[in-house]
């Protein structure tokens, strides 16, 4: 049965004759002096109608175009890739100046952690975008990325994928501890502010939560895979995953943005910040009240049975 | 656009693309197959209206999708939210939270319409989060920001559409 997503193959047929037809039509009538060519979009007309009507053909013709497809969707994956080898040059020469600089004492040098972290990033993205290239044309069908995505011959590359995003996620991981160990010292000799310590705490939270998502979901799919979770389970649990990492999130951004609030308020009484300052604050420590209270609410809904997506990341 | 002989290659485009076209357009008409073969169809014949005039366009697949675009946009902006009575703006409101994933058609229909009442750029930026699923990492090269920029644009877009669905909602539903 044709999927949703699919065009049927009567309509496909009827609209390929229909642009066909429009081609010829416009070929015949807006341009008379054009006979050979006209001669050839004809008898090019009649190849594709005769191979549409043919019978034996569509099987044929239902092959070539996925053929097609894969190779397009290669063609997009390819042109990734190219962006991806860039962005890597780009990154590595940014470490290489970064180095450079560090050592004559003109950048921080937990600025090397970010750059380092960035040629890591890079690299792990064109593995990524590698597999990709691999997976549509093992498969012909475009990347499928969830949990409960089938194999490709045996090939697991949902969870491959997930290994590699996990690096990619221990390595923001890192630099975020780095940066944190850096914010502390400053903070202790006077240089930084309680708020850049909590900034970078709050960054780390974030990181360790997303190592924490990743590393759940590589059970839930090992789980799946292995016939321990049905299709609907396991489309639960991604979501309860991800509401949960969403979560984590969003009390962190709550607490930062209650700490910012009190600071700005502590400032403002000192005459050093102004209402404005503070109101924004206020908005934002609200803001982010709202969003924990919805994602607790969400995260209520599905630990209770809510209804179950079609799709998803 | 080249000024290619495009009559000779519009079928061998034709045939490239109509599985991603329609694929792209069907995420977007929530189940009505009839809407997706209209605009589908649309697309296609002003491509053979434009094209052996003024050549392939570089990327056809894109002149493809950008028109279609455009045509649902025309489409959902022209409609009223219709059969609101059995939906809740609190129903409406979870599946905006829960990352556009509904199993009810006129949820999805009247999420569509929203988008179209959206903005291009927010419209775009929700789209390629929600329908296209494409990564926050993906979407920050796309359009040249950090993904930073990418989260707190997408929580102002989804801030937006909560709005455009309860005001819907309000005046034509919930009852």
């Amino acid at each position: 049965m044709t999927s949703i997503h699919e065009p049927t193959p009567e309509f496909e047929r009827y609209l390929e004759w229909q642009v066909t037809a429009a081609v010829r039509r416009q070929n015949r009538f807006a341009h008379p002096s054009a006979s050979g060519f006209r001669t050839r979009v004809r008898a090019m007309a009649v190849v594709v109608a005769s191979i549409s009507l043919g019978a034996g053909v569509v099987m044929a013709s239902g092959r070539l175009q996925q053929d097609q497809q894969s190779q397009v969707l290669t063609v997009q994956q390819q042109g990734e890739l190219q962006l991806a080898e860039t962005q890597l040059t780009l990154a590595q020469k940014n470490l290489d100046d970064t180095k450079r600089l560090t050592e004559l004492h003109l950048v921080p040098s937990d600025d090397m952690a970010t750059a380092q972290r960035n040629v890591q990033t890079a690299t792990i993205t064109i593995q990524r975008i590698r597999l990709n290239i691999e997976e549509v044309r093992m498969s012909g069908h475009p990347v499928q990325d969830d949990v409960t995505a089938p194999l490709v011959n045996g090939r697991d590359f949902v969870l491959e994928r997930l290994e590699l995003d996990k690096s990619i996620a221990a390595a923001a991981a890192t630099e975020a501890e780095k940066r944190l160990q850096a914010m502390q010292s400053r903070y202790d000799v006077g240089l930084v502010s309680q708020m850049a310590v909590s900034d970078a705490r709050t960054a780390l939270v974030r990181c360790t939560s997303d190592m924490k998502t990743i590393d759940e979901k590589i059970a839930l799919r090992r789980r799946f895979i292995s016939g321990g979770l049905s299709p609907t389970d396991a489309t639960r649990q991604r979501l309860l995953i991800a509401a949960q990492n969403e979560l984590r999130s969003a009390e962190a951004a709550l607490e930062l943005a209650t700490q910012r609030f009190a600071e700005i308020d502590r400032l403002k009484q000192a005459a050093a910040a102004g209402e404005l300052d503070a109101l924004k604050a206020q908005i934002e420590v609200l803001s982010r009240r709202q969003d924990v209270q919805r994602l607790r609410e969400r995260l209520t809904a599905l630990q209770k049975g809510g209804p179950l997506p079609q799709s998803g990341r | 656009m080249r000024s290619a002989p495009a009559e000779q290659r519009i079928p061998d485009v034709y045939r490239q693309t109509i599985g991603p076209l329609y694929a792209y357009v069907a995420r977007r008409c929530g189940g009505d197959r009839a809407l997706a073969e209209d605009v589908v169809q649309e697309t296609w014949l002003r491509a053979v209206d434009v094209w052996p005039r003024k050549g392939l366009p570089d990327t056809p697949a894109a002149w493809l999708t950008s028109v279609a675009h455009n045509l649902l946009v025309s489409h959902y902006r022209r409609q009223t939210p219709l059969r609101l009575s059995s939906i809740t703006s609190d129903a409406v409101l979870a599946v905006v939270d829960n990352g556009f994933n509904t199993e009810s058609v006129d949820i999805e229909r009247l999420i569509h319409w929203a988008l179209a009442q959206l903005p291009e750029p927010q419209s775009k930026l929700l789209e390629a989060f929600h329908l296209d699923e494409r990564s926050v990492e993906r979407i920050a090269a796309q359009f040249q920001m950090s993904e930073r920029a990418v989260e707190g644009r997408l929580r102002r877009a989804r801030l937006k559409l909560r709005k455009i669905i309860k005001r819907a909602v309000t005046n034509y539903g919930d009852r």
